[in-house]
């Protein structure tokens, strides 16, 4: 089987947007990623230091999936929500259908009542933006980037 | 899962090091986050044990910017290496686009190399996946210790699919082909991308 790629037009990224501002303005959150299973991230909108939201997506994935395979060792198909309560932010991590998941930050100006009842209408929202983005193939106008040396050791 | 974004010019990829335990495989990407410049890497998170053994996995992210219009990103991921740790390799490889399979060439790590080869194969068939269609290379690392394996015969016991790819000779303590291969399995990524 070849994998796909997810391919992301600026209509898709437009559309994926204003759903996500919807979200973060209703339920008063701080950030939103939506990651794909694997760990990459195919939109965020709200507060973030550039970086550290590829970490954040790549962690949340991981321990997404490690969730989900304790959840079959008791007997469920998945835990649908993570919640991780800290000192002063939280993380609510949510499945957007079965190739995508909603990770939300948030603080004490908002309760994780809001954060949940809205990511249940946001992840209905995304899905048929997902499903279109999922059912393409690679478009052909890549670069060719054969024999590039993409990194050098200093 | 590889992504391209049009709307950011980006297009992102995942690669595993994968191998058996103590190959070298978290070596390596310590040394790249420790040599390439800060405008291109992010942060090396490493989940590890507390005696320093990878327990669900390391990650570094880099990116290549400009590159025909667009910023190249390139997930890095290693796999714990030991046995009992098989759920979270596999978990590890999922959406997967490239892998650098770190073999250790040391005589006495070839049965090891070879499991975690089959085991590499097993995890990935778990997905539907298949090396035919993934993108990977082979690194023999550990070139500088004293017992080591002849090349050919790590190529008789690693390199015998119907589609043999590239192999480096490594020495990943001190970097010696680290880049090299970094720069091949980048390539092979988007080559296929391109292709898909």
């Amino acid at each position: 089987m070849t994998i796909q790629p997810v391919v992301i037009y600026e209509e898709d990224a437009r559309e994926l947007a204003q759903r996500l501002d919807a979200f973060l303005r209703a339920s008063r959150s701080s950030l939103v990623i939506l990651i794909d299973r694997s760990g990459q991230i195919i939109a965020e909108r709200g507060y973030s230091r550039k970086r550290d939201v590829e970490e954040l997506a790549a962690l949340a994935a991981a321990a997404f999936a490690a969730t989900e395979q304790v959840a079959k060792l008791i007997g469920e198909t998945s835990f649908s929500v993570l919640f991780h309560q800290g000192e002063e932010r939280n993380i609510h991590l949510s499945v957007v259908g079965d190739a995508a998941l909603m990770l939300t930050t948030f603080d004490d100006r908002t309760t994780l009542g809001l954060v949940r009842l809205y990511a249940g209408d946001a992840a209905q929202s995304l899905m048929p933006v997902m499903q279109r983005i999922r059912s393409r193939s690679t478009p052909p106008d890549l670069p060719d980037m054969s024999g590039r040396e993409f990194f050098r050791s200093q | 899962m590889a992504s391209i974004n049009y709307a950011q010019r980006e297009i992102t990829c995942k690669i595993v090091y994968y191998g058996c335990a103590l190959s070298g495989k978290t070596t390596n990407l310590e040394y790249v986050h420790r040599h390439v410049p800060a405008t291109e890497k992010g942060g090396l998170v490493s989940l590890s044990t507390q005696g320093d053994r990878t327990l669900f996995f390391d990650f570094l992210p880099l990116e290549v910017q400009n590159i025909g219009g667009f910023t190249a990103k390139f997930q890095l991921y290693t796999v714990p290496g030991q046995v009992v740790y098989n759920a979270t390799r596999r978990l590890v490889l999922r959406g997967v686009d490239g892998i650098v399979f770190v073999a250790d060439s040391q005589w006495s790590r070839v049965r090891e190399n070879v499991e975690s080869f089959q085991n590499m194969l097993d995890n990935l068939g778990q997905y539907g996946y298949s090396l035919d269609s993934i993108p990977y290379v082979l690194e023999y690392n550990k070139q500088d210790e004293p017992a080591i394996a002849p090349r050919h015969y790590l190529d008789f016991t690693l390199n015998r699919r119907t589609r043999r790819v590239p192999v480096f000779e490594t020495v990943a303590t001190t970097g010696e082909g680290v880049f090299d291969c970094l720069n091949a399995i980048c390539q092979l990524v988007l080559a296929r991308l391109r292709a898909a």
